[in-house]
């Protein structure tokens, strides 16, 4: 059986934020009512912003798409190898990780990167990757919400997923003068979470929109003094950095975005847009704004 | 030895609430009663909730602490003394369509 084409139009950086999700979503949909025996076409394709690229990277990493027309479309070709689109880049230690990103440091980027969720791996992740984030953007002053919003996205995964692996991207965007950050699990979603501690079902109701809600807002399957990570993340991002903070899990899509509305807002998805894990995309303005203030922010 | 040099054994950029576990898992093996946090940058919240959880009934001092890691303990502090109040600013868009989460997706 012949498997369905589906081409993967340009998403630039300059578009509105909204056809970058809504042409993420168009695909994973198509992808699924196939399921997944599909081919992407890169043949018209010159430009994908970071949203876009990365969950497509991961969604096709879990569900073995094939890829076609990269090698012969030249516009795309190099970018999507330099970033590691159809290889992932296997984080396996901290010493070849340290080694092999060193030839980052003057590039934009840090390749799209997967890594196994174990305690050793996850502890000596951080320092490198942000070490080379912060020298690509040259900001100041940004090391302190760095360490906090990827060590707790990071702490989050290994808390919460129950999954076995985890995907990180960044990207500086010179243009848009900011720092887009991205970060994966192929875990079980926020609802499944609340399902496997047997907690707040029912103020959840089987519903993967709350459930993300109520994560966001702080309800933590472990105790009333924890969930802080998700909240006062968002909240830093967006009212103190003025960035922009989306959330996919499972069937649940997160957006806050001053520039879009000044409410956050979680939008159903039905089963054909299912995301499995927990995608998290943060877009963080560099510099940072003078009258912000980190310790505002940490409750 | 009731010191334990926590850059030593964690590095300078801490993350994880599993090495807060570990760290509490040596306490109380090694009797330590000081943990000195010279030379570490950061902590994050989930580490030190967890640090704060245990050596607030036991008798830990905490020294060596520079000013983030300093306010981080002292915020989840505040937490484990005043409690929180969740507040619900998240609106649930209803979608019924197809067409109609490609219109909410782009009109922004």
């Amino acid at each position: 059986m012949e498997k369905q084409r589906i081409c993967i139009q340009s998403v630039s950086q300059d578009v509105i934020i909204g056809k970058v999700f809504n042409d993420l979503f168009n695909i994973i949909k198509q992808s699924q009512q196939n399921n997944n025996n599909v081919v992407w076409d890169f043949a018209d394709t010159f430009y994908l912003h970071p949203f876009l690229l990365f969950p497509l990277a991961v969604y096709r990493y879990q569900n073995n798409i094939k890829c076609i027309n990269i090698r012969e479309n030249t516009n795309i070709q190099k970018y999507l190898e330099l970033v590691c689109f159809e290889n992932l880049f296997d984080i396996k230690d901290n010493q070849s990780l340290e080694d092999k990103l060193s030839e980052y440091y003057d590039k934009s980027y840090i390749p799209i990167s997967s890594f196994s969720i174990n305690e050793n791996l996850l502890k000596q992740l951080q320092t490198p990757i942000q070490t080379i984030i912060e020298r690509q953007c040259r900001a100041e002053k940004i090391s302190t919400q760095l360490s906090y919003f990827i060590g707790e996205l990071i702490d989050n995964i290994r808390e919460h997923s129950s999954a076995d692996k985890g995907f990180i991207f960044s990207q500086y965007l010179q243009s848009e003068k900011c720092l887009n950050i991205c970060i994966a699990d192929n875990g079980i979603t926020v609802l499944g979470s609340y399902y496997k501690t047997n907690k707040y079902l029912d103020i959840i109701h089987n519903n993967p929109a709350i459930a993300l809600s109520q994560a966001l807002n702080g309800l933590s399957t472990k105790s009333k003094e924890r969930g802080f990570g998700l909240s006062s993340s968002k909240k830093m991002l967006v009212q103190g950095l003025k960035g922009a903070f989306f959330v996919m899990s499972g069937n649940a899509f997160y957006r806050y975005d001053l520039k879009l509305s000044d409410k956050e807002q979680i939008i159903p998805l039905n089963e054909e847009y299912y995301w499995k894990g927990t995608v998290v995309l943060i877009k963080i303005p560099v510099p940072v704004p003078q009258e912000f203030n980190f310790y505002n922010y940490i409750e | 030895m009731d010191t334990l040099n926590i850059k030593s054994v964690l590095g300078n950029n801490i993350i994880l609430r599993e090495d807060a576990r570990n760290i509490i898992h040596y306490i109380k093996e090694n009797n330590i009663k000081v943990l000195d946090f010279q030379g570490v940058d950061f902590v994050s919240r989930s580490f030190a909730d967890e640090i704060y959880s245990y050596t607030k009934n036991n008798a830990i001092s905490i020294i060596n602490t520079n000013e983030v890691i300093d306010k981080m303990f002292r915020a989840v502090q505040h937490t484990h003394n005043n409690g929180r109040q969740i507040i619900n600013n998240i609106e649930i868009l209803p979608v019924n369509s197809d067409e109609e989460l490609s219109k909410l997706l782009l009109a922004y």
